[in-house]
């Protein structure tokens, strides 16, 4: 059952003013106004109950200092929701949910109990008073035999999801295929520059060998000749930063790369402490590929 | 065998002979650098110019500082063989009498033979000259006469073109280098050589060269205890044999002149003998920077005036040789790649 469900009971209740009551009553008037409590029948365990108390009266404002607190009220309901609506006609109401959290063995009458609320700064309080609410368990006693076999749950009819299963699939395939185009173009792009940019190429070939095999330092040679559009030696090197000054950074390690290639191939052979090609290569690479961009 | 102490002070010899010749001869560091490795490489020089770049006086400067004797001849139309190997004239006594030639004056004392404007010369007298060059001998009154410490230096006049006669290939093959003598650029040369009686007085000029530095009789033994001693890696033989293959094919490299059909170029590439001459002369440059191996730097610093004259065109482009050999060269050693 819902809350919604079935004629709201108006209830006009006129709160006066009792002056001897209590110490609070002493200091605070208490106003009238007008609450408008839940349907007092037809509930079960979970349902939610809303009561609803008018902050406009016809005097003056009513401004609660504190909403009441979200708690078990009782031991049949527990405030769930507090809230000031305000309605079309301007009126401002307290809105508080309650929830029944226990169920009855047989149909009952609980009691939403009343509750006070307070405007500090008025010196004015509003007394909301308790209301009569008749509960019923989700099942009779007279059927809690064993034989009693609970309903089946109700048969949902399923959703066509054909029509998105087809959406899904087209737009995974076409995710297929931009990641293969992207994937393709990658290895195209590299393949170009290993084909096309020195020192990505001779890059690729040294992937393939000791980076201290004469191979490697030829492959070195090759990308820096194809830099330079000439064959260098270390005495021509300065034709290679005209060419490219982009490598010009890297001038001491060329010159190192040089000098000692020299004494490999042409003199006493290997140095003690060769450089890296493949270091050096792969910086090269990359000032080679900034530039290109 | 020499051994490195003898090697390093010939080498100081060979660097001084530089410095005196360059006493006399400003302007001309290359070229005087040049000489002396064919020098030391007991090799001929052909040197090119203009008129009056002082071809004449840097080979007499090289000449004085070399030792040894030193017989030049002029070159002219009607020179003939027999000139170079004997003198008839008429005795005081009025008695014909027959003297040795030039080329046989000196004997084997003979370390410089110079020979101005060679070609004002006839064939013959060039084909005299060529095995004097190859064999450094000439059979002459029945006998064979040797010079085996001479050095042929030959000038050409550039300018010229009438009653010359072209050096033959086989002649031109016999020369280690063939030196182009530039006219000097730079100002303050220009302006010595111009206001500078120093140098208007070219016998008082070349005698500032100290005379006899290195032991003549000695250099082809010295020549060829540089050639043992400095070494060439597998990596650049393997240079040098692919710039001989350049120099026939140099298509195959990617050797590419302006308005020239590569394929029709080469009649013929590099003689071994041209290849032999490169590798003698390279290894002389090394020696000279103080080093026991080649380099290919070594390799260009003779490469184009060791194979320049060595390549011959096909007729179509042969009578552009004097702007096609130089940029050939400078392509192919662009072009071949090292190491690989």
């Amino acid at each position: 059952m819902s809350r919604g469900v079935g004629i709201l009971r108006v209830a006009l209740l006129i709160v006066f003013a009792a002056c001897a009551t209590s110490a609070i009553a002493a200091q605070q008037r208490v106003l009238q106004t007008i609450v408008v409590q839940p349907r007092p029948f037809g509930y079960v365990i979970g349902d939610v109950l809303t009561q609803r108390v008018l902050l406009t009266t016809p005097s003056e404002e009513f401004e609660p200092t504190t909403l009441p607190p979200l708690q078990r009220v009782n031991i049949w309901f527990e405030r769930r929701a507090t809230g000031i609506e305000t309605a079309s006609d301007g009126r401002r109401w307290l809105v508080v949910d309650y929830q029944l959290i226990n169920s009855p063995q047989a149909l009952a009458t609980v009691t939403l109990p009343a509750w006070k609320i307070e405007d500090k700064a008025h010196g004015t309080q509003l007394a909301i008073p308790a209301a009569s609410i008749s509960a019923a368990p989700l099942i009779s006693n007279a059927s809690t035999g064993t034989d009693v076999e609970l309903r089946p749950d109700r048969e949902v009819s399923s959703i066509d999801t054909s029509s998105a299963r087809a959406s899904v699939f087209l737009w995974s395939i076409a995710l297929a295929v931009t990641l293969l185009a992207w994937l393709g173009w990658l290895q195209w792009r590299n393949w170009r520059d290993s084909h096309n940019q020195p020192f990505a190429r001779a890059l690729h070939e040294l992937r393939r060998m000791d980076e201290t095999a004469p191979e490697a330092w030829q492959a070195v040679h090759r990308a820096f000749d194809q830099t330079a559009g000439r064959v260098l030696q270390i005495d021509t090197l300065p034709t290679l930063f005209e060419r490219a000054p982009h490598l010009q950074p890297q001038r001491a390690d060329i010159e190192r790369f040089f000098a000692q290639s020299n004494e490999r191939f042409f003199g006493a052979g290997p140095p003690s402490n060769p450089l890296s090609v493949r270091a050096l290569c792969q910086e090269l690479r990359r000032i080679e590929r900034r530039h290109a961009q | 065998m020499a051994s490195d102490e003898q090697l390093q002070d010939w080498r100081e010899r060979a660097l001084r002979v530089e410095k005196e010749v360059g006493r006399a001869i400003i302007g001309q560091r290359d070229t005087i650098r040049l000489i002396n490795v064919a020098l030391f490489a007991r090799g001929h020089v052909l040197l090119e110019g203009d008129v009056g770049v002082g071809k004449t006086t840097i080979l007499r400067a090289f000449s004085r500082a070399i030792g040894g004797d030193f017989e030049r001849v002029e070159g002219t139309v009607d020179l003939m063989p027999g000139d170079l190997i004997y003198h008839t004239y008429v005795d005081a006594e009025g008695k014909p009498r027959i003297e040795p030639g030039p080329l046989l004056r000196h004997g084997e004392r003979l370390s410089t033979f110079f020979f101005n404007e060679i070609n004002r010369a006839r064939p013959q007298v060039q084909s005299l000259l060529l095995r004097a060059m190859a064999e450094r001998t000439v059979s002459a009154f029945n006998r064979e006469y040797r010079f085996p410490h001479m050095i042929v230096f030959a000038d050409r006049n550039r300018v010229e073109k009438e009653e010359t006669f072209e050096l033959a290939s086989a002649a031109r093959d016999r020369f280690m280098f063939e030196l182009r003598m530039p006219t000097p650029t730079e100002p303050e040369i220009r302006r010595a050589l111009v206001f500078d009686p120093d140098f208007h007085d070219v016998d008082q000029l070349i005698q500032r060269v100290a005379e006899a530095i290195l032991p003549w009789q000695q250099l082809n033994e010295i020549g060829a205890a540089i050639q043992r001693s400095i070494h060439a890696s597998d990596a650049l033989e393997r240079y040098v044999l692919d710039l001989w293959d350049a120099s026939q094919a140099p298509e195959r490299f990617g050797v590419r002149l302006e308005g020239v059909d590569m394929s029709k170029l080469i009649l013929a590439g590099v003689s071994p003998r041209g290849m032999m001459s490169l590798t003698r002369a390279a290894r002389v440059v090394a020696w000279l920077a103080g080093r026991s191996h080649m380099t290919p730097a070594d390799i260009h610093a003779v490469a184009p005036w060791t194979l320049g004259h060595r390549v011959f065109f096909t007729p179509v482009y042969e009578l552009r040789r004097t702007q096609l050999a130089p940029a050939l060269i400078e392509q192919i050693l662009e072009h071949v790649p090292t190491p690989r």
